[in-house]
């Protein structure tokens, strides 16, 4: 549990006034998150990782114009969405159908300890089944479902980081979860 | 967090899915590469502080600088006569004209002072043009304007006998150049050209003040002048002075004296 000294919002006011520190306790707490986001959004690392450093510069950047009127997450994947928006526009939505093939460190993933081991092979193979099917959705559905098992932002928050409405939101992320389980195959 | 108002919009299974594959992150590299940019963006540069604190004091200093240079050029040009040609209204002058009319203005500055030389031609005529109306513009460069003038003073002043003979001479010069240069100024021109400051006449301080005082003077003070003379029954004076009156304002009604016993 988040006190308020430990807190997005509280951590960022103190980097806005100089503490660095501050700072680098928000990047550890949302880096993975982020960077899973984009990753999953334009398909290949090496654009991914150039996003993730963009929308954490603009972040830098805009400090300054920080004010707590939103979460701190929900304006972070804000900018986050703002420069995906412009990859997609300058690489005409080029992304790549086949996930799997791009991210071969998918293969390395720690299974839980609880998985015996005959159920674990069977689990990785879902993991990297659910990953080809997340790659395969529209992009708008694939984000709505990114920003809420990634960044865990409520359908409001992932409303405004995509400056879409509420309700479209709730229509892309159930579209998003039939596509998903018609595609397992029974697994839900 | 999830919504739990919204259950039709999570599954379980897909979320526990999902979560097995978080063990991807950015790479260290990327991790390095962003906190140093935003430790440097918070971390105080007084080098940069006094740079920027110079900066904002180099455009207004610029542009202070810009000024007085300007201005000064401005004034140094204006004193020498650079405008001169800029401001008469006749634009096609002679170089010879030109050349002529800056010798006689450096050389001759006191007959140049002579307002009355300046009343006989247009309004607004320069002191340049002034000049070039004495001198003909297929006149040789050596003789200047500046020695024409002095001629014409000289020869005029063997006839009148007046107070002073250089005095005397420049009007006699007028005289002669008045007819050949009809004034067609209004009656007010005079007026308001004997109130331009005169730099030649600021250059020329050996000038009699009275007499300059007298031709600085308004028509209608240099009338009531005369009047005042009449009454005291100094004629000859009067009209004499009446004469230079007359020369130096052809055109003036000259109403006001015409009422006053003579």
């Amino acid at each position: 549990m988040r006190t308020d000294d430990d807190a997005d919002e509280t951590l960022m006011l103190r980097y806005q006034h100089g503490d660095a520190g501050a700072f680098a306790r928000l990047y550890e707490r949302h880096k993975g998150p982020l960077y899973r986001y984009l990753l999953r959004q334009c398909g290949q690392p090496t654009v991914a990782e150039e996003l993730f450093q963009d929308s954490w510069l603009k972040l830098i950047a805009a400090r300054a114009s920080y004010t707590v009127q939103a979460r701190f997450a929900t304006w972070l994947y804000r900018i986050a969405h703002n420069r995906l928006v412009d990859h997609y526009r300058a690489s005409a939505r080029g992304l790549p159908v086949s996930y799997a093939d791009d991210c071969p460190e998918w293969t390395d993933i720690p299974a839980p300890d609880a998985v015996q081991p005959e159920n674990q092979e069977e689990r990785r193979r879902q993991s990297e089944r659910l990953l080809a099917l997340l790659a395969e959705l529209p992009e708008a559905q694939r984000e709505a479902l990114l920003l809420k098992e990634e960044a865990g932002l409520s359908l409001e928050a992932i409303a405004q980081a995509t400056g879409t409405g509420r309700e479209t939101v709730k229509s892309r992320l159930r579209y998003a979860l039939a596509r998903l389980r018609q595609g397992l195959g029974g697994t839900s | 967090m999830n919504d739990d108002r919204h259950d039709e919009l999570h599954d379980e299974t897909i979320a526990e899915l999902y979560r097995q594959t978080r063990a991807v992150g950015p790479p260290s590299w990327l991790d390095q590469r962003v906190l140093k940019a935003a430790e440097s963006a918070v971390e105080p540069r007084p080098a940069s502080r006094l740079k920027a604190r110079k900066s904002r004091w180099m455009v207004p200093l610029a542009l202070a600088a810009t000024v007085v240079l300007t201005t000064g050029v401005l004034r140094m040009a204006d004193e020498a006569g650079e405008f001169r040609g800029l401001s008469s209204p006749e634009p096609a002058r002679s170089k010879v004209e030109a050349a002529g009319a800056a010798s006689a203005d450096i050389g001759n500055t006191r007959l140049l002072q002579d307002q009355r030389v300046r009343s006989s031609l247009p309004e607004a005529a320069s002191p340049a043009a002034v000049l070039s109306a004495e001198v003909p513009a297929s006149a040789p460069a050596a003789a200047s304007p500046a020695a024409r003038l002095e001629g014409a003073i000289s020869r005029s002043a063997r006839q009148e006998a007046s107070d002073s003979a250089r005095q005397e001479a420049s009007d006699a010069a007028l005289s002669k150049t008045a007819p050949a240069k009809p004034a067609a100024a209004p009656p007010q021109a005079p007026a308001a050209e004997a109130k331009k400051p005169d730099r030649l006449e600021k250059a020329a301080p050996a000038e009699p003040q009275a007499r300059r005082e007298r031709l600085d003077r308004s028509p209608e003070q240099w009338l009531k002048d005369i009047a005042e003379l009449r009454r005291q029954g100094r004629m000859a004076e009067a009209d004499e002075r009446l004469a230079e009156f007359r020369r130096r304002y052809p055109d003036y009604p000259l109403g006001a004296l015409e009422a006053a016993p003579r």
